[in-house]
């Protein structure tokens, strides 16, 4: 058993507790706050004069395949030779031992959704993991978390520069269309028995039936609204992965009830469909009743600086609850795992951190972070950053 | 003439002053007033400043703001000329566009005065300029040019070239450097033997090639040399010696190792770090830290802070001064850094970057704590003029 005391606890689900305790036992929260009694021989952490909160979720981010360091040879993300690979897996692709990963757990961060990249209309299966393990398959937490997907810019790119479909935005939708419509075939032949066993349309499948949500690139206002048109043709789940032009089309995400991911903010407008990029976008979708979690799309920007993201939301509009929300709970939501993660809440995992001041604010430190009831990182075995 | 009344004003040069009046008059700071005295003749526009907080305009010793057309694709990206890994001789002031959006998202954060240079692949980038953030032409906007000729030591040139056939190692990029300069101190002599009638004229497109490399060896402007690794840092040192020429120290990754700091401090090199805030970390940039910059600034070395705009957009030039307090940078220094530490490291500390009388006006007001993110800019003014007006 382990007891983090004294400790302004943030629960994301039940307010700020000051002074509060925090009981953890075999990886999971027991308790959450004030006045607990803490058995004899319960290990201590103090938080006096500190903040705790749960610990953060990257919704979309590339972690593992993307390793940092490995420059092309660890270059893992994007399955560049076929606009449709619905059948790769980031799981087979991830650097467990990505420092990456690192830089997540000593900033906090203990979950992320690692997704394929954009480079395909069809890009694969995600996987959310934790950032810190005692061995990798403890680390996952749902395998797959999603079809990854992308509209835009980066498809047409790829491919319109080898003169192959897609060169256009008529392409990727094309492509996405048919891909399903395939999908639906090979299911209705499937159950007659008159297919062999596909897995690039047996995934598609899972989709439409609903297993996991597509998670589609779309950063441009009109490629959310043509990813929610294809997702109402076939009828699947869906979430918009990015979203930065949310602020103009907040009304509709909220009509089709998609959740979002939001980012990466704090770069560089380095492609044409960045310009409307917008820091309002974030208290747009809150305003219109949207769920999202914020993303860095690590390695895009670093994984740590997910709370700043917030940060930088706020100072634009949103809500200081809100904006914790979506590092937190609200980002569980958008990977499906609100049951688990997102709040210090008893019965949860045992995810958490310990910081000298407010997360919002970028002079705070992260002294403690814990994943799954253990201690993964202490800022006392040095910095990392 | 206007007096900015009521305000918290960091002077960086002095001590906080509550609650004064400042006074501009002709786009300079007249005057600070303590309160009480507020004799003010009735042709002062008063701007309320109670509860805000006043610090310099922002400086930015180092970005590409204006030249890479934010939002535009390859249609406006015209930061670095990829074509030789020696382009001394293009000129920042050509490619800047007045217009680009990053610098009205500079002034909404304050920022007034940043150093626009080519990207830091090339060996030699091309000479960089010093501008004000609002204008409507660079001739309006430009306050130094050339700032100086930026320069690329390590690993990026000889990617960008490698296949190219152009350059593969650090050795070949060093020697590329020196031949350059070695030639331009040719022309130098050259130009002595010309002036006392030994030589014939010779207007080569060579020299106008290496005119860059003259400014340097005549001290006209500083070399602006970026370094990742500490290894490349001290290379930069060992050609300053070689050739004489004036040293700027950009990014510095590991200046925090390798006895930097203490040697960086001795020689007087003035720093700008950053941007830190970076992932996709390589072989050159894995000792990145936060903690770079209290490192050098506890040795003595003079800090400026900078975003490497479009590294780090221009606007989150307080963020790396908030990221540099988090691993130990005192907050002061911080400020000064990309304040009157920045404008030294332009070589403008006597016009700008503090708030005392005679200096250019410009000031950023803040609604609060100028390191929160959520901290809003009220107001920016260059040269007493208020050009950024929270809405």
């Amino acid at each position: 058993m382990l007891a983090i005391t004294n400790g302004q606890l943030i629960t994301i689900s039940h307010g700020t507790i000051p002074g509060g305790t925090v009981l953890i036992d075999k990886g999971r929260f027991l308790a959450v706050g004030s006045g607990l009694r803490v058995p004899r021989g319960t290990r201590i952490l103090d938080a006096a004069g500190c903040h705790v909160y749960p610990g953060l979720v990257d919704a979309h981010g590339h972690h593992g395949v993307y390793a940092e360091m490995s420059g092309p040879e660890g270059a893992d993300g994007n399955e560049m030779t076929d606009p449709i690979t619905p059948h790769v897996r980031a799981l087979d692709s991830l650097n467990w031992f990505d420092p990456g990963f690192d830089d997540a757990v000593s900033n906090g961060v203990t979950t992320v959704n690692v997704l394929p990249g954009s480079a395909n209309v069809i890009g694969g299966q995600g996987i959310v993991v934790k950032t810190w393990g005692r061995e990798p398959g403890a680390r996952i937490l749902r395998e797959p978390s999603g079809l990854k997907m992308a509209l835009g810019e980066n498809p047409k790119r790829v491919y319109g520069g080898k003169k192959k479909t897609p060169a256009t935005r008529l392409g990727n939708a094309a492509l996405m269309r048919e891909a399903f419509a395939k999908a639906r075939n090979y299911q209705r032949l499937r159950a007659q028995g008159k297919a062999d066993r596909d897995l690039r349309w047996e995934i598609l499948g899972d989709v439409l039936d609903g297993k996991f949500p597509a998670r589609c690139h779309a950063h441009r206002a009109d490629d959310i609204l043509t990813a929610i048109r294809i997702s109402r043709e076939f009828g699947f789940p869906l979430t918009i992965e990015h979203c930065t032009e949310g602020h103009r089309v907040a009304e509709q995400l909220a009509e089709a009830g998609v959740m979002c991911t939001l980012g990466p903010l704090l770069t560089g407008k380095s492609k044409q469909e960045l310009n409307n990029r917008s820091l309002e976008a974030a208290p747009a979708l809150e305003r219109a009743g949207v769920i999202f979690g914020f993303t860095t799309d690590h390695p895009v920007i670093p994984t740590y600086s997910l709370p700043l993201c917030a940060a930088y939301a706020v100072g634009a509009g949103m809500s200081r609850e809100g904006a914790l929300r979506a590092l937190t709970l609200d980002a569980a939501r958008v990977v499906g795992l609100e049951h688990r993660l997102g709040s210090l809440t008893a019965g949860k995992d045992a995810d958490c951190f310990i910081a000298d001041g407010d997360l919002l604010d970028p002079r705070s430190r992260v002294l403690t972070t814990l994943v799954d009831g253990h201690v993964a990182w202490q800022l006392e075995d040095g910095p990392r950053i | 003439m206007l007096a900015i009344a009521g305000g918290t004003i960091y002077t960086i040069s002095d001590s906080i002053k509550e609650q004064h009046t400042l006074l501009i008059r002709q786009g300079r700071i007249e005057a600070l007033l303590p309160p009480g005295e507020s004799a003010l003749g009735e042709d002062y526009q008063v701007l309320d400043a109670k509860g805000k907080i006043i610090l310099p305009g922002l400086i930015d010793a180092r970005t590409s703001v204006g030249l890479f057309g934010d939002g535009s694709g390859f249609q406006n990206a015209d930061h670095e000329e990829l074509t030789d890994p020696d382009t001394a001789w293009v000129r920042a002031i050509d490619a800047l566009n007045p217009a680009d959006s990053s610098f009205a998202d500079a002034r909404e954060a304050g920022v007034t005065v940043l150093l626009s240079g080519p990207g830091t692949t090339n060996v030699a980038g091309g000479l960089s300029a010093i501008v004000r953030t609002a204008g409507d032409t660079v001739s309006a906007m430009l306050i130094r040019e050339p700032a100086g000729l930026q320069i690329g030591l390590g690993r990026p040139a000889t990617i960008a070239y490698r296949e190219k056939q152009k350059l593969r190692t650090r050795m070949g990029v060093v020697a590329l450097l020196r031949e350059r300069l070695t030639a331009a101190r040719a022309t130098l002599t050259k130009a002595k033997d010309l002036a006392t009638g030994d030589q014939q004229e010779d207007e080569s497109e060579q020299n106008f090639r290496l005119e860059p490399y003259a400014g340097l060896l005549r001290h006209d402007y500083p070399a602006r040399v970026r370094v990742a690794t500490a290894e490349d840092a001290w290379t930069a040192l060992r050609l300053a010696d070689e050739f004489g020429f004036d040293l700027v120290l950009e990014q510095l990754t590991e200046g925090h190792l390798a006895g930097l700091p203490e040697e960086l401090a001795r020689r007087k090199v003035p720093c700008v770090v950053g941007p830190m805030m970076k992932a996709a970390k390589s072989p050159e940039t894995q000792a990145l830290t936060f903690r770079t910059a209290a490192a050098l600034a506890q040795a003595g070395v003079r800090l400026a802070l900078c975003t490497g705009h479009p590294s780090r957009p221009v606007r989150y030039l307080t963020l790396e001064a908030g990221l540099a307090v988090r691993a130990g940078l005192d907050e002061a220094t911080a400020l000064r850094a990309i304040t009157l530490n920045a404008a030294a490291v332009l070589g403008l500390e006597s016009r700008m970057g503090s708030i005392e009388p005679g200096k250019e006006a410009n000031l950023a007001i803040f609604d609060g704590d100028p390191l929160l993110p959520s901290t809003k800019t009220t107001h920016t003014l260059i040269d007493g003029r208020i050009v950024y007006a929270a809405p």
